[in-house]
């Protein structure tokens, strides 16, 4: 069954950490309030079910301007062929909670922070050196899955098309059967009667209209001119056959661009 | 010896702020693009509805300025320029339209438009803003990864020695 893509719910980037990453997560001995959510459930038996899609705040930035300069004083190597040897790989299952948010990981990074102050230089520890091996997993769109009912509907209007183009196909091989509309003479009757209505209607009505002026306002007004009451007859009669052309014309528009539509769906479906 | 260590040291700390934000500019690229496309979808709702109520014919490419048509100047247009670091960065300059230099393009579909066609073009608008912040995180996310990539091996050639 197909599916359709749906917008991203969470937007939330978060790590999938790797084993040395996650040991050294659970190691942590300082047990603060502000724990962040995500670090809590590893390193804690008992989770809490807070509910994850609390809108978090937002990080910001730590690269400062003196890094900046920091960065730009360093004699750095050529990195042009920047994405030749990522590894990739095959990205496993993870339940939920293991995963860590940038929340987590900012918390993490001032732990070590702290930690690396107090100890010797040999024994340091650094975020990106834990982050390595470990898995960026990305918000994922939603799918949405197709409805049932439309689906047994598609099939069915498939169904019939296809039916109906068969018994086109095989229409003059298979003389006693005729049941397409378009072959009948009452069908093309039916068209023929359809437009005989419409130009007759159009006659009718010039026609009133011209016998509304013609003879009409002289019962109104009174005795009039023969010419007058001709000019007044013919006058009416254009009025009305210009809006009644008008109509015509949009009717007949939207019939044609019905059939021309209908056309290009069968050859579409084709 | 110990100045090296120090040296090391710092490049490492720097390293760890580069990994942090690069995540964290990944995901405020992704909350832009998700805006800029929460913008386009509310501008193709709009336009679909204004195709409804003046017919499909009136609103459509054919009312686009072609190669023939006079010139006129664009109300929207894109700077490049470096910042100070050498990182591109994109900004856009709007024009007000005033009907001498620069015309409203929903003239194009006649002059009373209904107002769908206006939100839609102001839902736009929006959408080119949050690209064009979008574009510019995307521009720093890769300058960012860039230097991860030099500093770590910078790193391997001072620990090595």
């Amino acid at each position: 069954m197909t599916t359709h893509i749906g917008q991203i719910k969470h937007s939330q980037v978060s790590v999938a950490p790797s084993k040395a990453f996650l040991d050294y997560i659970r190691s942590i001995k300082a047990l603060d309030e502000d724990i962040p959510l995500g670090l809590q459930n590893i390193i804690c038996k008992n989770k809490s079910k807070d509910s994850p899609t609390v809108k978090q705040p937002k990080g910001g930035y730590l690269i400062t301007d003196k890094e900046k300069k920091f960065i730009s004083s360093l004699e750095l190597p050529e990195g042009k062929q920047l994405w030749k040897d990522l590894p990739l790989k095959p990205q496993t299952s993870l339940p939920d909670d293991t995963l860590l948010t940038l929340q987590d990981l900012h918390w993490l990074f001032r732990h070590i922070q702290a930690e690396n102050r107090t100890c010797d230089a040999n024994s340091k520890v650094y975020l990106h050196e834990l982050l390595e091996n470990s898995e960026i997993v990305l918000p994922k769109n939603e799918e949405i899955p197709r409805n049932r009912e439309l689906e047994k509907r598609c099939q069915k209007l498939k169904a019939e098309q296809q039916n109906r183009e068969y018994q086109n196909m095989t229409k003059n091989v298979d003389g006693f059967r005729r049941k397409l509309p378009e072959d009948t003479i009452s069908y093309q009757l039916k068209m023929m009667n359809t437009h005989l209505i419409a130009v007759f209607q159009f006659i009718v009505s010039v026609l009133a209209g011209f016998a509304f002026g013609f003879i009409g306002i002289e019962l109104l007004v009174g005795s009039l001119d023969f010419g007058f009451r001709l000019m007044l007859g013919t006058i009416c009669a254009l009025v009305i056959a210009i809006a009644e052309l008008y109509f015509l014309a949009k009717k007949l528009n939207e019939d044609l661009e019905f059939e021309t539509k209908a056309k290009n769906a069968h050859v579409k479906v084709n | 010896m110990a100045a090296t260590v120090e040296h090391l040291d710092q490049i490492c700390t720097t390293l760890d702020k580069l990994t942090l934000d690069a995540l964290t500019l990944m995901q405020e690229e992704i909350d832009l693009k998700i805006n800029a496309e929460n913008a386009m979808i509310g501008g193709e709702t709009h336009l679909a509805k204004t195709r409804y109520i003046l017919g499909h014919n009136s609103v459509s490419n054919l009312q686009l300025p072609t190669e023939n048509s006079p010139e006129f100047n664009a109300l929207t247009v894109v700077h490049t320029n470096d910042d100070e670091y050498g990182v591109k960065q994109f900004d856009l300059e709007s024009h007000k339209p005033d009907n001498e230099t620069y015309l409203n393009p929903s003239k194009w579909f006649g002059y009373l438009v209904p107002h769908d066609l206006q939100f839609a073009q102001n839902l736009y608008r929006q959408a080119l803003q949050w690209l064009v912040q979008a574009a510019n995180v995307q521009n720093r996310l890769r300058e960012n990864c860039l230097q991860i990539k030099q500093l770590k091996e910078l790193k391997q050639e001072l620990s090595s020695n």
